[in-house]
């Protein structure tokens, strides 16, 4: 049985720019003996930028075990954007046989693929967990 | 062996907390949801405050995790030409990175370490754990 998956956009590349920022701040918290109120530091790493996006994104809900997930054509990256409920242990896998990364189930993870992505990854999952892929 | 620079605390997580936002944006001849695809705030209350690795030998590289990292930011040097693959452990077969974009990866409790596999030594490769 395969995962289930519901796909805007044709997952082939060249459609268009897409471009993914991100910022980090970092405060002074209110666990440790200084008062918060010291201003934020930042991290802000350079826009990533694909002009040739599939612009695609896909909705999916995960079978136990491992979901081999074809990334689109061109596709510079992958948001993992994961539905705040899930509850399961999550891994990131190359292949069936890897041991895998454990990523969080509920806060959102994002790949960057070189200039040729790879042809799938796998997201292995110990229950049912939803998730919306969103392709760059 | 990597380095590791101590921006934040190392031994009283949560002396700092991050919150890390991020937006995407899209134009072309396939406009499928809008201008600004996604947003997303995540929270954590007991942040490392941006410990960071710097360097990669060449071959499978340990990173290890400080207490109480909630997200790990790969960020390889702009000028990289090294291949870079992310692993869970040394025989992984792994995930090829970008060489020159950054990653983001999510963890949760209790992770402590991953591996990133370098084609070659790459000198200003970070990993800022926050």
């Amino acid at each position: 049985m395969a995962n289930s998956t519901v796909a805007i956009g044709t997952g082939a590349g060249g459609l268009g720019t897409a471009t993914l920022d991100l910022v980090i701040a970092m405060f002074r918290g209110t666990t440790g003996p200084l008062p918060d109120f010291l201003t934020p530091t930042t991290i802000e790493p350079p826009t990533l930028s694909n002009a040739n996006s599939p612009l695609n994104m896909a909705q999916l809900n995960t079978l136990i075990g491992d979901n081999t997930i074809n990334v689109p054509s061109l596709a510079g990256g992958v948001v993992l954007a994961m539905t705040p409920a899930n509850v399961a242990t999550v891994k990131l896998k190359g292949v069936s046989g890897d041991t895998g990364v454990l990523i969080s189930a509920f806060a959102p993870s994002i790949l960057c693929f070189d200039t040729t992505p790879p042809a799938s990854f796998i997201l292995n999952t110990s229950a049912s967990i939803s998730l919306i892929l969103y392709w760059f | 062996m990597p380095l590791t620079v101590n921006v934040g605390s190392t031994t009283c997580p949560g002396y700092f907390s991050s919150l890390i936002e991020f937006a995407i944006r899209q134009s072309g001849t396939q406009s499928v949801v809008g201008p600004v695809l996604v947003a997303q705030a995540v929270y954590n209350h007991f942040a490392v405050g941006g410990s960071t690795l710097y360097g990669l030998n060449n071959g499978n590289n340990a990173v290890t995790l400080q207490a109480s990292t909630g997200s790990a930011l790969i960020l390889p040097p702009p000028s990289n030409a090294t291949a870079v693959t992310l692993k869970g452990a040394n025989g992984d077969t792994g995930i090829p990175l970008s060489k020159v974009g950054w990653s983001l990866l999510s963890l949760p409790t209790p992770v402590t370490n991953f591996v990133l596999n370098a084609g070659g030594s790459i000198a200003d490769f970070q990993v800022v754990m926050v």
